[in-house]
Formats: C-alpha cells, sequence, structure tokens
C-alpha cells in the first residue's frame, strides 16, 4: 500500500499531466470526428457520384486498417515526404481524430435511417431545401439517437488513446511505463493508471446517460434506463 | 528525396520478411478469439444463470476488462507480472475479447423469446435440454453478426502487441521502415495488408452469417 502512496507523492503531477493528454487528445479527437463524420454520413446518403464513393472508401479504408498504422502514415510516414511535418500531438489527434470520423459516420448513418422517410417527404413537399430539411428536421432527432453509440466511442476512444505513446506523447499510459522504469514498480503504476482509466469510462458513461435523458423526447425516446 | 519511392518494393527480401508475419498476426487473432470464446461463454452463463452473489462479481470483471485499455494489459503482464511475449500478446488480448464476447452471447441468449422457453418446459423438457435444444441453436445464429464485428476487432487490435515487439507483420514493418529509412510506403502496403485480411474474414463470416442464418430472422447481407 504504501507504495502506491509513494508512487502518487513522487508522481503525482506527472500522473496528472498524463490525464491531461489523454483527455485533450480524446476530446479534441472525438470532436473532429463528429463534424467529419457528419458530413462523411451525408455524403455517403445524399451525395452523388464521385463524392459518395469518396466518402464510402474513406469510411470502409479507415474502418478496415488498425489505428496504429495509421497514425505511422500520418507522423512518421508524412514527415519522411518533407512536406508536412507534425508534432506528435498534432499527429496523435488528427490520427484519431480521422480514424473516429469513419466510425462515428457509419453512425449517423444508421440513425439517419431510423428516421422515418415520411418526415423527409413531408419536409420537402413543404418546399423546404435539402440543407433545411437536414438542419432543421433531420438533425435535432439525429443528435438524440446517435448519443448512445456516441458514448461508447467516447469510452472507447478513451482507451485508445493509449496508442498516442508510440509517437512519443507522455499520456497515462506512457507515464505508467515511464514511473514503472524508474521505480521498477510496473505492477503498481499500471494498476493505478489502469483505475483511472476505469474512472474515467465510468464517468464519462454515466455524464452521457444523464445527456440522453436530458435531452431525450417524451413518448418516441430510444434510450432506456441503463443506469 | 522524392515523395514516393516503390522501387523498394523490388526488393523481394523486404516484402517476405513482412508477409511472413501474417501466419503471426493470424494465430495470435485465433488464439485469442477462442480464450475469449470459452472465457465469455463462463461469464455470460454466470451473468445470466448464476445466483446474484456470483452474477455480480462476474458482471464486475467484466467491467473492469472493458474499462481498461489493451495496452494497459499487455503492459500489466508484460512488465508486471513478467510474462513473455506471446503469453502476455495472447492472454491480454484473449481477456480483453472475452468480456465483450461475453456482453455478445449474454445479448443473445436473452433475445431468445422468453415464450418458446416457457412452450418447452411445458411439453416436460428438462432445463438442461431446453438450453441445448431451444436456447443454444438460436442463440448462436443470432450472435454471428456481432461477433463477426468482435473477430474484425481483435484482429485490427493484434497490432497493438507491436508495444511488445511481438513478431507480427506492424512490428516486422517497423523493422523494415527504420532498416531503410522508407517510412511511407511500407506503413501503406500494411495498412492494404490489414485491409485485405479484414476485408476476407468479413467476406468469410458474411458467408457463415448466410448459411446458418434462421430463415425470416434478421436481415440478408
Amino acid at each position: 500500500m504504501e507504495k502506491f502512496l509513494g508512487i502518487f507523492n513522487r508522481f503525482g503531477s506527472l500522473l496528472l499531466s498524463g490525464l491531461g493528454y489523454t483527455m485533450f487528445i480524446t476530446i479534441v479527437a472525438i470532436v473532429i470526428g463528429f463534424f467529419l463524420g457528419f458530413l462523411l454520413a451525408v455524403l455517403k446518403i445524399y451525395g452523388r457520384g464521385v463524392l459518395k464513393w469518396l466518402a464510402i472508401a474513406y469510411i470502409e479504408l479507415i474502418r478496415g486498417t488498425p489505428m496504429i498504422v495509421q497514425l505511422f502514415i500520418i507522423y512518421y510516414g508524412l514527415s519522411q515526404t518533407g512536406l508536412v511535418r507534425l508534432t506528435p500531438l498534432q499527429a496523435a489527434i488528427i490520427g484519431m481524430g480521422l480514424n473516429s470520423a469513419a466510425y462515428q459516420a457509419e453512425y449517423f448513418r444508421s440513425a439517419f435511417l431510423a428516421i422515418p422517410t415520411g418526415q423527409s417527404e413531408a419536409a420537402l413537399s413543404l418546399g423546404m431545401s435539402r440543407a433545411q430539411l437536414i438542419l432543421n428536421i433531420l438533425l435535432p432527432q439525429l443528435l438524440r439517437i446517435v448519443l448512445p453509440s456516441w458514448t461508447n466511442e467516447l469510452v472507447a476512444l478513451i482507451q485508445y488513446s493509449s496508442i498516442a505513446m508510440v509517437v512519443t506523447i507522455m499520456e497515462l499510459t506512457a507515464v505508467a511505463k515511464y514511473i514503472g522504469s524508474k521505480t521498477f514498480l510496473y505492477m503498481q503504476s499500471f494498476i493505478i493508471v489502469g483505475i483511472i482509466y476505469l474512472a474515467l469510462s465510468f464517468i464519462f458513461t454515466r455524464l452521457m446517460v444523464y445527456f440522453e435523458h436530458r435531452l431525450s423526447i417524451p413518448g418516441i425516446s430510444v434510450t432506456k434506463a441503463r443506469v | 528525396m522524392q515523395v514516393f519511392d516503390f522501387s523498394i518494393f523490388t526488393s523481394i527480401s523486404a516484402i517476405t520478411f513482412i508477409l511472413e508475419g501474417v501466419g503471426d498476426t493470424l494465430l495470435l487473432t485465433f488464439a485469442a478469439i477462442s480464450i475469449g470464446l470459452i472465457i465469455g461463454s463462463l461469464l455470460s452463463f454466470g451473468e445470466v444463470y448464476a445466483p446474484p452473489f456470483f452474477a455480480i462479481p462476474v458482471r464486475l470483471i467484466g467491467e473492469i476488462l472493458r474499462g481498461i485499455p489493451l495496452m494497459v494489459f499487455f503492459f500489466l503482464l508484460f512488465l508486471g507480472l513478467r510474462l513473455d511475449v506471446w503469453q502476455s500478446a495472447i492472454i491480454g488480448l484473449g481477456l480483453r475479447s472475452a468480456a465483450f464476447q461475453g456482453q455478445i452471447l449474454r445479448s443473445s441468449l436473452e433475445a431468445v423469446s422468453i415464450g418458446q422457453l416457457d412452450a418447452a418446459m411445458s411439453l416436460g423438457m428438462t432445463r438442461p435440454q431446453v438450453f441445448r435444444e431451444i436456447l443454444l441453436p438460436q442463440a448462436i445464429r443470432i450472435m454471428i453478426p456481432g461477433w463477426s464485428n468482435e473477430f474484425i476487432t481483435v484482429l485490427k487490435d493484434t497490432s497493438i502487441a507491436f508495444v511488445l515487439s511481438f513478431q507480427d507483420i506492424m512490428t516486422r514493418a517497423d523493422l523494415i521502415a527504420r532498416s531503410i529509412g522508407r517510412y511511407l510506403e511500407i506503413y501503406i502496403f500494411v495498412a492494404l495488408l490489414y485491409f485485405v485480411l479484414v476485408r476476407s474474414s468479413t467476406a468469410i463470416l458474411n458467408a457463415l452469417y448466410e448459411r446458418n442464418r434462421i430463415p425470416g430472422l434478421g436481415e440478408k447481407r
């Protein structure tokens, strides 16, 4: 037990900064993925010709390859060309954002398909434009339908942000490894970090369930009490 | 320095060195999925059938396994418990997959309507009979789509064993890329290699789904 406390005393601030990196990468990446994913889903459903196929190819390619490879292409691959030189943090955020976009696009797409087509026909026959239809009728419902899958994506992304350590970012897992190498208390340091990750997933899941309840439309809500 | 230099692919040894990793990647995937299936079944049966005294710890174990990143698992086993590379990779991936496969099997078991079970019991079948003859054959079929996703996830996550220097596609590619100093071409090649593996597994698993689909239940793919 005093070993755990010793780690906290000596490396508390380091653990805190690791937590900061983990959260920063996760949140920025999921926001990038949110907007890009929405765009991809719209293109996949409503797009025509080249744009539609580009969106489909992007989603399939990203979902068909491991995140670690994507991160290596962006960090080591791109810097080799000399055209762009990204810092590790930029590479991790962009890589994970682009990755998350493909997954979120699929969530958005299935949410789009869950809304009855009668609503779209009614809106179009009232003279609304495509953009108005998407922004005013579909989007408000979409966000509510997509929220449960979005929770899963957020929790998954918190965990996958540990991959950022391969591009030399000192996030939580990397911090644990560093503490282990300094003190040889690998077991204890990884248990501490594991508990921090567990707490993060727990807090975010509860937070999102709370939002689901706050935002649910009475009567047509898809959410069930999951608490 | 030119941006792309695909002439490196004329060197056969570099390519075969990476391709030799395909075997280890697939072996790791199958081993982890099998362990996950066995332990996952136990977890799901525990959650569904065990009395609350056992069911709550089982659910807690599942939550813990799902809430911790794979990489932390790998390091706990490899650096903490000092297992070797193969053991850490298989046990880490397997335990994590067990938690997810447990969830998939549990929801499949619960998807079989309770009326069928009542009907079977009232016909005089015993509980083990109901389980074996009615519940399991349907649950396994319902499980296949979710299980296919899990298989693909494990296949992609084997690349994370890179941090243990497990000799799979990823680690070998990284060695080659560093030794010849061409990163972009090698990593794109590896991405395509994974893509081919993922797509062929998806095709095989979809065929499995089609063959075993309960007619009228679920959608055609």
